[in-house]
């Protein structure tokens, strides 16, 4: 089969202050995958994604996007994705309304025809009777569900979500979960990242592990499992970080907290 | 959302835009928001009082009066004499200081804003639309800014000089403001070039106060180029007169209205237009650049545990016995130290409390030789630094973090007095106290111990007047617990009226010491109504 590429990482290096976060990362993502990229906490995952949308500049090694190296593209590329950032970061003195128009505007929509189907899709989250409140208002998860619309309403072809289902209850993650898994069966091509691991184990076509600023898994679930012998992700994780006192940890800790020296 | 004024006015430039590379419905598309934002007031996280939500309003807009009236200021020099040079060299020198510490104080802030980056970046702008949107974004204040404080000057001029100088001065004003604009991103950007990380959060403070003594030092040598004999004002050129913008406009209207022609005057002249045009383009080609480097401001290095001298620890102990006032010292001490809008807005004064005393001390005495200075009484323009006071107690209760400021409310605090207080003392420890007591040595040096009693009235006034401050500006909000976004201004009546406060103490102290023993006597009397003020306010 003909797979369209769509993300290509070629000796992709980074490094703050003398130190190297990402070591030459090489990575090919297909059309039509949904690639879940895992890794402890500072291993470089939200780097990548920024460094993707040419938010972060300064690195070794070359980023292909819809086949085309970044460097030698305008930002016209980034009509094409949509992006939910990590830290649900929003002008929150805005109405959701305002605020979806406004991203709309950026990527050329049209206001009368971003604002209706925005609130179609409000009302699927069932947040569309406070289109008109502002954003400093919403809980954690509504804001969430707010950033999900904004970064789709363009029809992206690459969504690059980090951390796209933190403070959404239940019901909505299996509603994001689905609908992850249709847009990505019409040929949209999804990056993301999450420290949820059951969710990564069960909607991924792809893992991909950093740890240490190196690949150190990249496969599907099943193919992981394999390689480790582990039964689900999360053990998976912990074996390939090198992590196993967790017990040990969390006793002291425990101990710590009621004030008994160890 | 309401359409903005200043953005039709844009509109007529739309040809323009495209020219130069930068999409212009992209602009006024971000614009138009970032518009909408500043007319919001952020709501606090728990609000004791009312807001009034009804209506969007633009705080900073209903400020301006206040720069209306420093307008006021220089339009006595418009009579002064029949010396376009020097009047006009003085007019810029004023004009120059109040726009460009507003435009350090007030918006680096937008300058140096961030989150556009994490925003706006994703999407498919280019970064020259983003850069431009900023610097719009900031012009479009500075404008506002700029005619609230030229208007009436302007008017004036128009009647009492006639239509040719009118027209003149507006083009220089526009002149002036296209070049502080410049300035201050090139100042940024060649700090940004050589520091980064927290180094130079720091930085850009340490230059700010820098910035704002040079502009105060430079409005004297403005001055000095000038050399009063019996009534006549003689100008004598000089090589550094090529480094001050106010001359170069002075010199602008001599060429122009009064036909000077000496080849210096003429210099200074074409410099006044040539170098703001000169920077502006300097500046589009630098923007992107600019932008790039901002990232630099988010980066986060590993702090360093500080230690603590034991000497400080006691002290803070014995200023702040109780233990709950205590550690809201040690926070609030922590803030000051290190949120980077409160020193974007405070340090600057702070600096400025530093040199204007001596500034005025030596400009203003009628003394005519350093014995005389000595002998007689200009000590109290040490009056002049409590003027910081209100700057930093009106400032005190925004952060940018202010969402944290639940934990006053969760926090089981005993006396919520105890948050005031704590903080007032910080303030005044951190921030005020140092500035004060540097000024306090050269002026023991300066005076003799003589003054030490008057000093100690000027110490305990500012104590009393700091609790007043606190009192009057907190508006029963808690410290650090309102977000910024341009929200000050709507306390530069209350500011004002505190200043006049000042003059009421050095009032006080003045006559006091007319009297035998007076001082000695006023200094008891401060004493004791200082003790009743801290415990009248911070009543458990």
């Amino acid at each position: 089969m003909d797979r369209k590429e769509v993300i290509r990482l070629e000796g992709l290096t980074k490094s703050y202050g003398g130190e190297d976060v990402l070591k030459s990362i090489n990575l090919t993502v297909y059309q039509g995958q949904i690639v879940g990229y895992i890794g402890p906490n500072g291993a470089g995952k939200s780097t990548t994604v920024k460094m993707m949308l040419g938010l972060v500049e300064g690195y070794s090694g070359s980023i292909s996007v819809f086949g085309t190296d970044i460097q030698d593209q305008d930002h016209l590329y980034k009509r094409r994705i949509g992006y939910v950032p990590e830290n649900a970061e929003i002008y929150d003195s805005l109405t959701a309304s305002e605020y979806l128009a406004f991203v709309a505007g950026l990527y050329g929509i049209d206001e009368e025809e971003a604002l209706d189907k925005a609130r179609k899709l409000m009302s699927q989250f069932d947040i569309d009777q406070v289109i008109y409140s502002r954003l400093s208002s919403f809980s954690k998860g509504m804001k969430q569900k707010v950033l999900i619309i904004s970064s789709l309403l363009h029809n992206p072809d690459l969504l690059f979500l980090d951390e796209p289902l933190s403070g959404l209850d239940a019901n909505s993650m299996l509603v994001v979960k689905e609908i992850l898994s249709q847009l990505a069966a019409q040929g949209k091509t999804i990056f993301y990242s999450s420290h949820i691991m059951d969710i990564v184990e069960k909607i991924s076509h792809r893992i991909v592990l950093i740890s240490g600023g190196n690949v150190v898994a990249d496969g599907t679930f099943e193919e992981l499992r394999e390689q480790n012998k582990q039964g689900s992700l999360e053990d998976i994780f912990n074996d390939l970080t090198g992590f196993h006192q967790h017990k040990q940890i969390a006793s002291e800790f425990v101990a710590i907290v009621q004030g008994v020296s160890s | 959302m309401s359409d903005f004024m200043s953005l039709r006015f844009l509109d007529r430039f739309e040809k323009g835009f495209n020219k130069v590379g930068i999409e212009y419905p992209l602009l006024r598309h971000i614009l138009k928001i970032k518009l909408t934002m500043d007319s919001r007031r952020i709501p606090t996280v728990y609000s004791q009082q009312k807001v009034d939500e009804s209506k969007d309003k633009n705080h900073f807009l209903r400020s301006l009066w206040i720069y209306a009236l420093y307008g006021l200021a220089v339009v006595p020099f418009l009579f002064f004499a029949d010396q376009y040079f020097f009047q006009m060299s003085i007019i810029f020198g004023v004009l120059m200081f109040i726009l460009m510490t507003s435009m350090i104080s007030d918006f680096s802030a937008v300058l140096l804003d961030i989150r556009d980056r994490a925003i706006i970046g994703p999407k498919p702008i280019n970064k020259r639309t983003l850069s431009a949107a900023k610097m719009i974004h900031v012009s479009i204040y500075m404008f506002f800014l700029t005619t609230a404080t030229v208007a009436v000057p302007l008017v004036v001029s128009l009647f009492s000089m006639g239509i040719g100088f009118f027209l003149l001065f507006l083009l220089e004003v526009i002149l002036l403001v296209m070049l502080i604009l410049v300035l201050t991103a090139c100042i940024y950007i060649f700090i940004l070039r050589f520091f980064d990380g927290e180094r130079l959060k720091n930085m850009i403070n340490y230059i700010q106060i820098l910035l704002t003594i040079g502009i105060f030092i430079g409005y004297q040598v403005v001055i000095r180029s000038f050399e009063f004999i019996a009534m006549e004002i003689n100008f004598t050129p000089a090589w550094w007169q090529l480094l001050t913008p106010p001359v170069w406009f002075g010199a602008l209207h001599e060429v122009i209205l009064q036909g000077e022609r000496s080849i210096f005057v003429i210099i200074l002249a074409v410099m006044a237009i040539l170098i703001p045009i000169l920077m502006m383009i300097l500046y589009v080609r630098l923007m992107p650049t600019f932008e790039h480097q901002l990232q630099k401001l988010s980066h986060t290095e590993v702090g360093v545990k500080k230690r603590q001298a034991k000497w400080k620890k006691t002290f803070v102990k014995w200023i702040s016995p109780n233990k709950e006032e205590r550690s809201v010292y040690y926070f609030a001490r922590s803030m000051m130290k290190s949120e980077r809008e409160f020193k974007l807005k405070v340090y600057p004064s702070l600096g400025f409390a530093i040199v204007v005393p001596f500034i005025f001390m030596f400009s203003m005495s009628q003394a005519s030789s350093f014995d005389d200075l000595r002998d007689g009484n200009s000590y109290y323009f040490i009056y002049f630094s409590l003027l910081v006071i209100p700057t930093i107690f009106s400032m005190v209760k925004y952060s940018s973090g202010y969402k944290g400021s639940w934990i006053y409310e969760v926090a089981s605090i005993q006396h919520r007095s105890s948050i005031y207080s704590g903080t007032l003392k910080a303030g005044l420890v951190t921030l005020f106290f140092p500035v004060f007591f540097i000024q306090c040595i050269v002026f023991l040096w300066l005076f003799s111990y003589q003054i030490f009693v008057d000093l100690l009235v000027v110490l305990m006034s500012s104590i009393i007047y700091s609790t007043a401050s606190l009192k009057v500006l907190s508006n029963r909000a808690f410290p650090f617990s309102e977000s910024f976004s341009l929200a000050q201004h709507k306390e530069s009546g209350k500011v004002f009226g505190l200043i006049l406060v000042i003059v009421a103490f050095y009032g006080l102290h003045s006559v006091s010491s007319l009297f035998p023993n007076g001082t000695y006597v006023y200094a008891v009397i401060l004493f004791i109504s200082m003790i009743v003020t801290w415990k009248m306010t911070f009543r458990k």
